[in-house]
């Protein structure tokens, strides 16, 4: 089986990085600095693959990386160093941190999808719910009106956003409406990866649970693969085969989710496994 | 006969960090192969590593060390103790069952729909899945209005059937059953003695946990008794795991 997405000793470093922390295994600290020049080591040395179809889950307390890996391969921050491959361009054998500007905006527009815990991120509040996602076609160079506005109606209408809601502006919808235009607009142009960080964040219970309900039906319909971020293990759980352990912006662990939860190896994961879990 | 699951040296030991890194010996040095069609029964006393076996078995757990070979109808084997979680995904999802001792159902997804769910990622269509899912459900006597219920509020006896008939509905090669009549009553127990019987039938090979002496003797083909469990607060004591090693050499009784 062939991996769609390869990451290869990603790192980011925020600051001026030293020869320490910017080879590979910098030394260790008790947090995420560098213990040699201060700068801040958001992640290093992660290594993952991603498989057609699955959502891998990526775990790990607040500010050990979880976001800055996601950004980092949506290009929404430049990687310090690192490699990541992507089976869509180049047959997989290209870089994409060597890519020219306009294939990363392909990337960003067709392949790769992504969903923010913060709308405002991922939504244009000044443009209706429906032209949000519309404007990921056009962006992606389709022209024809009534495609564009029949493919954005039935995937508005997948994602269960009321019809007499499409033309309201995103400040005007709830959180569970705002993620749920998130979604469609990250879905409409068919691509092979969804990036989604703690989609369900800041969200009630109730309304967590028919976000959550949603992104497993589409994993399971649509074969799109996904990399999940959440620090909650419940939802990992739930949608996640496979999961990865972050901390102090590194890969501490990884493994199958029912592996991981029931048979933590390391002392960080344990920890958590055994504060999230009643 | 030939061989279908063969287990070499396999040793589970928990280190727990968070209890000043307590270890706890789940089980150590296990050997035994299974023929395909054949019913393996494990035995011992509770904590003696029955449980922690079959899932290293199933990568649940991850094994310590030691070897857990699956063999496919030309010999050929892959050992499950050795490779990638993608490849181990697979064989769950194509080749191994496994029954657990306590059933967490997903929540929000209805009996049906969780029953159906492996047919339907094989490509089945969902009436087709749906008809074949009513067929078993009335095999495991599930009344019709659970069907569209959420097992989650389901008795105990219920939960365990539909944990059965999910594993079942596509059917493996091998399955793995931890208990899968414990806390039962005694229909219910009968409903799944029969099933299991039905599976020896036809012909899947399984691997055991009868809390119940008798129903593992009707079931089984050969036990595995399971002696000695051991457990360490730190390194210091192991002297001990070597007298306990000792004690642990006789395996496999025929019956
Ligand atoms: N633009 C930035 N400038 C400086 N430091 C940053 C920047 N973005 C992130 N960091 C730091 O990098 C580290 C990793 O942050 P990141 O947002 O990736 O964490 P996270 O795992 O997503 O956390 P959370 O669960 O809170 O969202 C943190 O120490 C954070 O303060
Ligand atoms: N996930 C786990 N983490 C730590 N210790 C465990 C875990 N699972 C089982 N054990 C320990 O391993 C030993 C064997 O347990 P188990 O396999 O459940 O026994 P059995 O099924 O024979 O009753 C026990 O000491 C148990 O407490
Ligand atoms: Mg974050
Ligand atoms: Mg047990
Ligand atoms: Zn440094």
């Amino acid at each position: 089986m062939n991996a769609i997405l390869k990451v290869q000793n990603l790192k980011k470093i925020y600051g001026r990085g030293c020869d320490d922390c910017l080879g590979t295994n910098p030394p260790y600290s008790k947090d995420n600095k560098c213990p040699t020049c201060g700068s801040i080591i958001a992640c290093t040395d992660v290594n993952f693959d991603v498989y057609p179809g699955e959502i891998l889950g990526i775990v790990g307390e607040s500010g050990s990386g979880k976001s800055t890996v996601l950004s980092c391969l949506y290009f929404n921050q430049q990687a310090t160093d690192g490699k990541i491959f992507y089976r869509g361009i180049e047959g997989g054998e290209k870089d994409l941190f060597n890519l020219n500007a306009q294939t990363r905006r392909q990337l960003q527009n067709i392949h790769f999808g992504i969903v923010y815990q913060n709308p405002h991120l991922g939504l244009n509040f000044n443009v209706s719910g429906e032209g949000n996602v519309a404007e990921r076609l056009l962006v992606a160079g389709k022209r024809n009106f009534n495609t564009i506005q029949n493919s954005v109606h039935s995937l508005l209408e997948r994602v269960a956003l009321s019809p007499s809601r499409y033309k309201d502006f995103p400040k005007y919808y709830s959180g569970g409406m705002q993620q749920r235009v998130q979604i469609a607009k990250a879905l409409i142009s068919n691509p092979e990866l969804i990036l989604l960080d703690e989609p369900t964040g800041g969200l009630d219970v109730s309304v967590q649970a028919k976000i959550l309900d949603l992104i497993r039906s589409i994993s399971r319909e649509l074969k799109v693969a996904m990399i999940m971020v959440s620090h909650d293990m419940q939802v990992i759980r739930l949608l996640c085969k496979r999961i990865i352990v972050m901390k102090h912006g590194r890969v501490v662990e990884s493994g199958l989710t029912d592996r991981v939860i029931d048979d933590p190896k390391e002392a960080y994961t344990q920890t958590l496994v055994h504060s999230t879990i009643q | 006969m030939k061989k279908h699951l063969e287990v070499r040296n396999l040793t589970k030991i928990f280190d727990m960090h968070i209890l000043n890194n307590k270890k706890i010996i789940a089980f150590e040095n296990i050997n035994f192969t299974l023929n395909r069609g054949k019913f393996l029964g494990i035995s011992g006393k509770s904590g003696y590593g029955k449980s922690s076996l079959i899932r290293c078995i199933y990568r649940n757990y991850d094994s310590t060390s030691g070897d857990i070979l699956l063999f496919d109808n030309n010999g050929e084997s892959v050992n499950l103790a050795k490779i990638s979680d993608p490849e181990m995904l697979i064989i769950r999802e194509k080749r191994m069952g496994y029954v657990s001792q306590f059933f967490t159902p997903l929540p929000r997804v209805t009996t049906m729909n969780l029953v159906i769910e492996p047919l339907i990622d094989k490509g089945w269509l969902k009436d087709d899945a749906i008809q074949r899912a009513s067929e078993l459900f009335k095999l495991f006597d599930i009344p019709g209005n659970l069907w569209d219920a959420y097992p989650s509020t389901f008795s105990g006896g219920e939960k365990q059937r539909i944990n059965l008939m999910k594993t079942l509905i596509d059917c493996p090669e091998i399955l793995l059953l931890d208990e899968p009549t414990a806390s039962l009553d005694a229909r219910n127990r009968g409903i799944i003695l029969e099933i299991v019987k039905e599976l020896k039938k036809q012909n899947i090979t399984m691997l055991g946990i009868f809390h119940d002496q008798m129903e593992m003797e009707t079931l089984a083909d050969e036990i595995l008794a399971i002696k000695r469990p051991g457990e360490y607060h730190d390194e210091t004591h192991s002297a001990d795991i070597e007298v306990k090693q000792e004690a642990k050499k006789e395996f496999i009784f025929q019956l």
